[in-house]
This record gives C-alpha cells, structure tokens and sequence, in this order.
C-alpha cells in the first residue's frame, strides 16, 4: 500500500437533520490514508447520508469533516477530492463507456492525449477496453459497475466512496467484484470508503469496519474486534447469530465473573477489565458454532430440539433446563445426535461474549 | 378462431365505431379536398371532367410563397421564443413540491382552457392602439405616438407564445422530473461546476423532450388560425387565413384545397422529424 501515514479523513461530531428527524447524530470517526473502511449497517441506518454528507451532496447540521487536514466545511462538491460510486452507478446514459469514464478528466481541463491515455489505463485495469464505445444501455450489470468504478478512480481521487456498489449483481458476479474491488483499492492504495449492509462483504474487503444503527455510531473495529468483542448487544447480533442469556452477577473472583442464568447455568467469564458489580443484571452472549458437543469436565446436560442438516455443517436446537439454544456442528463424518438425544455441550469461557448491564440496554 | 385471433380481433371491434366516424367525417373530406385540388376552376364551378396540377403551381406565385415563408418565419420565431422561455419555468417547477407543482402547471394550462377568440379579445386590450400597455406607456412619457402591438407579426407572435406554450413546457417539464438526480451528483461529484451539470448532463439528457415540445409548437403554429387572423388582420396574414379566404370568401375549393395540402404536408414534416429523433435516441447503434 502506498502512503499509509497519516489520517486521511476524520469525522468530528457529524449530524444531519431531514427535517425533525436526525439521519445520523454524533458520529465521529477516523479513516487512515490507504485503509479501506466500511460503514456497516441495516437499511436506514444513515450510512448512505454518512457517505452523501462526506462527498458534499448533502451538508451537515453540527460537526466537521477533514479531508487530507483540510477541512471540507462549505467546499461545493465539485471542489471535494472525493469520487463516488452510486448504487445504481449513476452512468451518464448519452455517454459511451470511454467519455463516461473521461468526463472527470475533461472537467478537469486535461490535454486531450493524457485523457486518452489515462482513460485506457482505467478501462484495462477494469478488463473493459474491449467495451470503449458502448453505451451504458448495451452493457451488463456488471460491466457497468466496472465502468463506473473506473470512472471514479480515473480521477486519482484522495478518496473512493463506494455506496452499495454490488447490491445490485447476482451472488456470484457479487463475489467476484468484491475481490476485484479489493484488488483494485490495494494496487492503487485508494483510502476507500464502502457502504453496505452486507455484512459478508463488509467483513471480506474492509480493513476496519464502522456499525451503525439508527444513525448512530455503535463500534468501530476489525472484523474479528466486532465479532468476538462487541461492545453491545446489537453489534453482537448484527455481526453473527448470538445466543442470548441475561442473568445476575453473582462473583467477581480474581479476572473472572460469573453470570448466573436461570437456576441450572453458571457462566464463568473473563472480568475483561468491564465495570461489573455482584447482584447486577448481566448478559452473555455464545456463537452457536463455538459451542462442542461431548462430555468435557465442564459441559452441562442438553436436550437435541431439532436437527437442520445443512451439508458442511448442522445447526442443532438444544433445550438446557429451559434455555434454548442453538449449536452450530461441522458434519465431518461424525454420528449426528437426533432431535430427543440427551448430550452434553461445553465452551471455552473465553469465548463467552459478556457485559454488564440488561441486554436492552443497547445506548 | 382460435384464443390469440379473438384476442386480436377484440380491441379491433372496440375501435370500430371511431374508425367508422374518422372515415365518413375526416379522412372522406379529406380524400375529397385532395381531388378537388386537381381539378381547375371554372366560373360555373369545378370542372371534374378535367385533371390539372395548375392548383399546386400557382402555390409558387410570389404573394402565395411569400404567405408561406410568412407563416414558416412566425411559427419558428414564436417556437425558439417559447422554448427559451419554457425551459427555465419546467427548471422552476421540477424544483418545487409536487402539489405546487401541479397548481403552478394548471395555470400555465389555464389559457389553453379558455376559447381562442377570448383570449385574442383580451390581448387586443392589453395590445391595442388605446389599450393597457399603449397608455402606460404614454402616460409615463415613455413613448409620443402608440406602439403597433397588433395587426401585424408581433401580435400574432405574443398571442401564440402565450397560447401554445403549454405544448412545450409539460415534455420539458416530464423529462426533468424524470431525469435522476444521481446523474447530477455524479457530475458534480467528478468536477463539473453548475453550469457544466447542465450543459454536458441536464440539457443533453432533456434535448429529446425539448425538441419534441418545439416540433409539436410548431405544427400548432403553421396550423392555428382564429389567433393569427385577430389579432394579425389582414396585414400579416399567414396560410391558414388565406386558405379560409380562398375557400369559403372566393369559393375556389380547387386552389383551396391545394394550400390546404401544402400547410399539411408542412406540417407533417416537423412531425415525422420529432419521431424520428424520439426513436433515433433510444436505439443506439449497437457495436459488436
């Protein structure tokens, strides 16, 4: 990657209003030259007016945005330095391919052999200069999207905002220009920005990823930060199937707490440094496909509900005294339990995602 | 017959009746005109034994030619004012709520609503020797003698602006309501400046529709009459005023009919034109 100093973009106290009602409030974040981030969350969340307010379509009510230390204040989009890929990729449809992709160049004022040049640099990099002088009506969903990615990075932009760009491919295609994209931002070191609501994609590409929700910030990391650390319940369960219990602290004993859920399930934790307080309400949270099935010294007696057999793995509805859980198993060769089996199942305490607090207690 | 013949013979019989009235009280007429125009005229009447194209000949005498150049100049001077004066109003409109807009396109339908001979009455007040602006004007020192806003090319050419403005503001005003605000961002998003959006996105992009609105202003030009004859007289007088003279004052329905298919087919030109443009821009020529 190239110029990974230095914060690129940095987000302070961001808010946007559409009439009385505020699309995003307090959002502050820092995206690093060359990262690629992503801003994660369901449909009307406010990722998409996070995007729009940073490529300067919109302005924002209360807060600041800082392109490359410069801040962006009143700057009119034309002056950003950013470059947008839209959902529906926004393709001038009386433009060919070539003069969709030149059209940043042109306004740009550049010698006209430099356009040519770099027009043809941008289609080969997106595998389309066979495709120069079509018009966007005679081009495939997918050769569209590449038109329009190439569009954006012609114009060496300090920043790639990328709005849902594969939302509207098959599965397949989807997987493909997911890599493609991921590709294409390494080799140029583009700081990029992708709004999706996928969180497979988001996890697949992003160096770090934003979650948000009703218009508010809820965590930024890594994916594996998310996943295994979440900070909050909604993060927890957006990020993965979580199996929720809620109970009361009962001991805090030397890096170690202990949840009492129901009356038949101790959960032993790491403290994790949380403010924990005996007799308060906590919950947990385990992934089903960290939960073993078998008779380890600290499983606890499961009943087998259901059984849903997926190929590579089979995800099994347990019963414990009343609790009722799911279990994610990989199918490798193994005698499958059958719904009525009486199993044990056991975890590593460290895989127990834990925090105080009621879990509807989501700030 | 089978399920997908009565399927197409079903909407055959519902245009039946239409049919029928177009043919007996239009298209017959029409036919008729046509002979007409080839046949001479005596004083007696026409002469249906004999064939002649002399009607269509005398369309090139100097008085008739220069009608037609007439009528062909107001037409494309009120169509290129109405165009530069509609697109900034449809700009307007698209930009505002969709209940004001549909107030705001009302009135600009309103004088399309109200008979013709109306509204030339009403613009003789305004544009008369005596009338509203004339006065003001006079009264404030502006001018010594009256202004010849009437009975001549001006007063036909304010009074089909306002009436026929309507036929280019709504393509206009559809095409821009259409047109997806993502393609300006994006325009502006790669560099362009305000003025740019909408010269290399917007203008392009709403040519069709702007170029269909002044093909059907136009037509109504070449073709309207109760307006040019109030409030042109008979010192601007343009064909449709003379192919009613001809016919129905000199009673020469041969020659009459001859002037009557010049103005049609004039004005199946502009028609055929529009089509082809309309249809031209959404089949690009596909590469292979």
């Amino acid at each position: 990657m190239i110029g990974t100093e230095g914060k690129m973009l940095e987000l302070d106290g961001i808010r946007k209003f559409f009439g009385p009602v505020a699309a995003v409030s307090d959002i502050s974040f820092t995206v690093e030259a060359g990262e690629f981030f992503s801003l994660l969350g369901p449909s009307g969340c406010g990722k998409t007016t996070l995007l729009r307010l940073i490529a300067g379509i919109y302005r924002a009510d209360a807060g600041s945005i800082m392109l490359n230390g410069m801040p962006l204040g009143d700057k009119p989009m034309s002056a950003r330095d950013t470059a947008l890929v839209f959902q529906s990729y926004a393709l001038f449809p009386h433009l060919s391919a070539f003069d969709n992709i030149a059209f940043g160049l042109r306004m740009r004022r550049l010698p006209r052999a430099e356009i040519a040049r770099r027009v043809h640099e941008a289609m080969e990099l997106v595998r389309m200069s066979a495709y120069a002088a079509r018009m966007p009506n005679e081009l495939s969903g997918g050769q569209q999207q590449r038109v329009a990615l190439a569009r954006a990075v012609v114009v060496r932009p300090s920043l790639l905002l990328l709005d849902e760009p594969l939302s509207n491919l098959d599965a397949k295609l989807r997987d493909e220009m997911r890599g493609e994209i991921r590709d294409l931002q390494r080799r140029l070191g583009i700081t990029t920005i992708l709004v999706t609501h996928d969180l497979q994609e988001a996890f697949a590409v992003s160096d770090r990823i934003a979650v948000l929700r009703s218009g508010r910030l809820m965590q930024v990391g890594t994916a594996s930060e998310l996943y295994d650390r979440p900070a909050s319940r909604f993060v927890a369960g957006f990020v993965g199937h979580v199996n929720l219990v809620s109970g009361k602290v009962t001991e805090i004993r030397n890096g170690a707490v202990t949840i009492s859920c129901r009356d038949n399930l101790d959960l032993e934790v790491p403290s994790r440094g949380l403010p924990w307080t005996v007799g308060a309400p906590a919950w947990a949270s385990l992934r089903p496909e960290r939960l073993r099935l078998g008779s380890a010294a600290a499983a606890v007696d499961a009943k087998v509900v259901g059984v849903t057999y997926l190929g590579s793995q089979v995800t099994l509805r347990l019963d414990i005294g009343g609790l009722p859980l799911r279990a994610d198993i990989q199918n490798v060769g193994q005698t499958l339990p059958a719904s009525g089996d009486a199993i044990r199942v056991s975890w590593a305490p460290e895989d127990v995602i834990a925090r105080p607090g009621s879990p509807d207690d989501d700030e | 017959m089978n399920d997908a013949q009565s399927r197409r013979v079903g909407p055959l019989v519902l245009l039946l009746p239409l049919l029928a009235l177009m043919l007996a009280f239009y298209l017959w007429p029409l036919l008729q005109t046509v002979i007409n125009s080839f046949h001479p005229f005596e004083l007696s009447g026409i002469d249906f034994s004999r064939w002649t194209f002399d009607n269509y000949a005398r369309l090139f005498d100097p008085y008739y030619a220069s009608v037609f150049l007439r009528t062909a100049r107001i037409s494309l001077i009120i169509t290129l004012i109405t165009c530069a004066l509609a697109y900034p109003v449809a700009l307007y409109i698209v930009g505002l709520r969709s209940r004001l807009q549909a107030i705001i396109l009302l009135v600009y339908m309103a004088p399309w609503l109200v008979n013709v001979v109306v509204k030339a009455f009403g613009w003789s007040l305004i544009l008369s020797g005596n009338g509203v602006i004339n006065r003001s004007l006079r009264g404030l020192g502006v001018i010594d003698a009256p202004l010849q806003l009437m009975f001549n090319e001006t007063g036909i050419i304010i009074g089909l602006v306002h009436g026929h403005f309507v036929f280019a503001l709504l393509p206009l005003w559809a095409a821009l309501g259409e047109l997806d605000p993502r393609l300006k961002w994006a325009a502006a998003n790669l560099g362009a400046s305000r003025a740019q959006v909408f010269l290399k996105v917007v203008l392009p992009l709403t040519l069709p529709a702007l170029l269909a609105g002044a093909f059907i202003n136009f037509t109504m030009n070449m073709a309207a009459f109760a307006t040019p004859a109030l409030l042109g007289g008979s010192r601007a007088r343009v064909i449709s005023f003379v192919a009613y003279e001809v016919n129905l004052v000199e009673l020469n329905w041969p020659f009459g009919g001859a002037l009557a298919m010049a103005l049609l087919v004039l004005t199946l030109v502009p028609i055929w034109l529009s089509l082809r443009i309309a249809s031209g821009r959404k089949t690009a020529p596909v590469e292979a």
